[in-house]
């Protein structure tokens, strides 16, 4: 809205308002003297007019002819106007006087012209691509995103023991050989009677370590069936069951 | 659901003027229920940051007046101020006379005004409609944005509007039938 709205075309006043300019600058009112007073320079601006269209010049020439019957009138009062003649006169008075209120509301529009705005809102550009699946909902999409977790590979889940102290081994092959010393020879299913299932195995690796070294020997009638422990002679391995 | 919310919902929805047989019609109101509600959507409008502006065709939700320098800083956006004389004549008629065909503007203007009227209607300052009396003719009237752009909400906050729109009608009615014509007859001689 930064160009004029004032055209080319609209250079030159229309009738009216060249008319009513001419009032005005005379600080007079709409009256039939005052029409009578500017009939020659509305004469005088119509002459020097370009050339227009003719429907314009035309109302130039009616204001024009309505200005003469005017002015005669009041060079000849006992000139007697038609109804018709009244009329225009008449009519021509009205126009300008609605064109003076007019112009006067032009003039206060001009003051509040874009002083206080109020402003509408920027529509937000719909996007483009903008596509709503009729049965998209937060349900679907939560069950695809509970499927989709589905599929996803799972991570393998270490287990973590905290590794609670059973038994130093070394204690319990300590333990084992002064058992053996002076039993000789004993049950394995004795020795771990009371111990839990931990424990029987640290038992267990430490019968092996004796019998490794060549400390004790070990004896099983059968798979499965108990196993039977005998101490060796000190400082004597023997190899072989 | 309150009317008035709705509406405001509607106007909030479309972001810009909404005309009121359309919202007649999405609301399942008649006209006058309509009227009711904007008026009271309006009024709650009061001392808030938004404001109802309403012509007689459309109804908009706008940014009120005054915060409009909160918005100008925000979105940088440059207020239009050049406008002609003829365009603000063209203008003052449309808004105290009322919705006119464009033989009556020229000939209250005692000119041409077809290339005013073009460019008033391209910047969205007015917008033609149909002539319900005249199928021939178009009539012209403001729109909420013209409204917007001087800082009224509606026609009766216009200055002297109820002393002016009174003045011009006596004009209509002094006006024998001859002279009622004359429009008609400018408009052909044009």
């Amino acid at each position: 809205m930064s160009e004029k709205f004032t055209l080319a075309t609209e250079q030159y006043q229309g009738p009216l308002e060249a008319l009513l300019d001419m009032i005005e600058a005379r600080k007079m009112s709409i009256t039939d003297i005052s029409l009578a007073d500017v009939t020659d320079s509305y004469l005088a601006y119509v002459e020097k007019l370009p050339s227009l269209p003719l429907g314009e010049t035309a109302q130039f020439i009616l204001v024009a002819s309505t200005l003469l019957l005017i002015k005669s009138r009041t060079l000849l009062p006992s000139m007697d106007l038609t109804e018709e003649e009244r009329e225009s006169v008449d009519e021509l008075e009205r126009r300008l006087a609605r064109l003076r209120i007019v112009r006067e509301c032009a003039k206060m529009l001009r003051k509040s012209w874009g002083l206080a705005p109020y402003r509408f809102p920027v529509r937000s550009p719909a996007r483009a691509a903008f596509f709503s699946p009729a049965e998209s909902s937060v349900d679907t999409i939560h069950a695809a995103a509970l499927k989709l977790l589905q599929i996803l590979p799972k991570p393998e889940t270490l287990i973590e023991a905290s590794v609670a102290p059973v038994l130093a081994l070394e204690d319990v092959i300590a333990g084992l050989k002064k058992r053996l010393t002076t039993a000789f020879k004993a049950r394995f299913s004795e020795l771990t009677q009371t111990r839990d299932k931990h424990e029987v195995i640290v038992y267990f690796l430490a019968m092996l370590e004796l019998v490794r070294s060549g400390s004790a020997s070990v004896s099983q009638e059968k798979l499965f069936e108990d196993i039977t422990i005998e101490i060796e002679q000190v400082g004597a391995p023997r190899y072989g069951a | 659901m309150d009317l008035a919310n709705r509406i405001e919902a509607l106007l909030f929805s479309e972001g810009g003027s909404l005309a009121r047989k359309k919202l007649t019609q999405l609301l399942e109101v008649d006209a006058q229920a309509l009227t009711a509600g904007v008026h009271d959507l309006a009024a709650r409008k009061e001392g808030t940051g938004l404001s109802i502006v309403e012509t007689e065709t459309e109804v908009a939700l706008t940014v009120a007046a005054s915060v409009a320098g909160t918005i100008e800083k925000a979105f940088e956006r440059e207020v239009g101020r050049e406008i002609g004389d003829a365009g603000l004549e063209v203008l003052s008629i449309l808004l105290y006379r009322g919705p006119s065909t464009r033989s009556q503007i020229d000939y209250i203007r005692g000119v041409n005004t077809s290339s005013t009227i073009r460019t008033l209607t391209a910047r969205g300052l007015i917008e033609r409609a149909q002539n319900p009396n005249d199928q021939r003719e178009y009539l012209y009237r403001p729109t909420t944005e013209l409204l917007a752009h001087i800082g009224v909400r509606n026609l009766a906050e216009l200055p002297d509007y109820a002393k002016i729109a009174s003045e011009l009608a006596a004009f209509e009615q002094s006006s024998s039938p001859f002279h009622a014509d004359a429009g008609e007859s400018t408009e052909s001689a044009l």
